[in-house]
């Protein structure tokens, strides 16, 4: 299953990378802003792993881009973030995230929101 | 100031000492000597004198420009009491943070380095089963990689104090400009000009500690939010 990893901090995606790989993600993508993201998510895209704060384009304007594309509209998006307060999250949600992580995460914490996400967005 | 203002400013010093020598005249005339002569000299060369008519003018320009200056002041004064002095306040606490951070980092590596050292020493002595010694040596270091999350967490911390210290820094500046151009509009207009931090690449509340408890919170608050209204 292939996924895009997006968040401006070259180290985070790595990060991101590392703890995918360890539950058995292997076909990866990664990008630098929510505008690379957009470009680089073709049809082959299964989740979407997201940072929030991103300059050119943030997480939030890009995932509200991928919802108002009928072809991205169903994709699973998981946010992962250092924002914590309620109103982001509401902001989150609003915006058609489908899981929601704080960084510091442990790869055990992202495998299991990944998989509700997922199978969430596949029922 | 024009060159007209200039040179008004020149003459009005000159006025000045005249009226200073006038009035040093008056007081002679106790004296025995040709002191009402001098003052009716003095007197004559006053009233040749066309910046005295403009005099008036002048005083009524500079005191508006003083006062421009002051109010400009008190305004800058007042913003920066309501919004820096208080972010300043934060400060401290932000960069103790950062150190904070940086040294719980450190130490769960640390620690999780000692844990992988143990275990190839397991492995070496032949004390456990291969596969489940280097799954677990495999779990530490993984651990480790997420342990380095903490350079993403600083980094928008320090974000935070940066754009802190660069809006009192500007704000400073245009204190120091006031003075320069005598409270002129241009001055004055450039305290509304300073624009808030854009916060949109970072977060100058990210925080690393207490992650589980966090992300509880965090998914209760999601649940929520995605319940129907």
């Amino acid at each position: 299953m292939k996924c895009l990893v997006v968040d401006d901090s070259a180290t985070m995606r790595r990060i991101v990378v590392n703890a995918l790989k360890t539950i058995g993600w292997n076909d990866l993508v990664e990008a630098g802003d929510g505008k690379e993201a957009l470009e680089k998510c073709d049809g082959s895209i299964e989740l979407v792993i997201t940072d929030w704060n991103m300059p050119v384009m943030g997480g939030l304007d890009m995932v509200r881009a991928l919802r108002g594309n009928p072809s991205t509209a169903k994709l699973p998006i998981l946010m992962v973030t250092t924002r914590s307060v309620k109103e982001d999250i509401m902001q989150a949600v609003e915006a058609g995230v489908n899981g929601y992580v704080l960084k510091p995460f442990t790869p055990q914490v992202l495998k299991d929101k990944i998989d509700q996400v997922v199978s969430m967005m596949s029922a | 100031m024009t060159t007209r203002d200039t040179a008004i400013s020149a003459e009005f010093e000159q006025t000045l000492t005249l009226l200073g020598t006038l009035l040093q005249a008056v007081n002679d005339l106790d004296e025995p000597h040709d002191s009402l002569a001098n003052i009716q000299s003095i007197v004559r060369e006053l009233q040749s004198r066309p910046n005295l008519q403009e005099l008036p003018g002048m005083m009524l320009k500079v005191y508006k420009e003083i006062s421009e200056a002051l109010s400009g002041i008190r305004a800058t004064r007042q913003t920066i009491q309501n919004h820096s002095l208080e972010r300043l306040k934060d400060t401290h606490e932000r960069i103790t943070e950062v150190s904070s951070t940086t040294e719980n980092a450190a130490l769960e590596m640390m620690n999780g380095l000692d844990r992988s050292l143990a275990l190839i020493d397991t492995l070496e002595k032949g004390g456990a089963t291969g596969a489940d010694a280097y799954q677990a040596l495999r779990d530490e270091v993984n651990a480790l990689y997420s342990h380095l999350q903490f350079q993403d967490i600083i980094a928008q911390q320090l974000h935070g104090v940066t754009a802190l210290l660069a809006e009192i820094e500007n704000r400073m500046q245009v204190v120091a400009t006031l003075f320069d151009e005598a409270g002129s509009e241009s001055g004055i207009a450039r305290l509304g000009a300073i624009t808030a931090v854009h916060e949109d690449t970072y977060n100058p509340d990210a925080k690393f500690g207490d992650s589980s408890e966090r992300q509880a919170l965090a998914d209760a608050a999601f649940q929520s939010a995605r319940a129907p209204a």
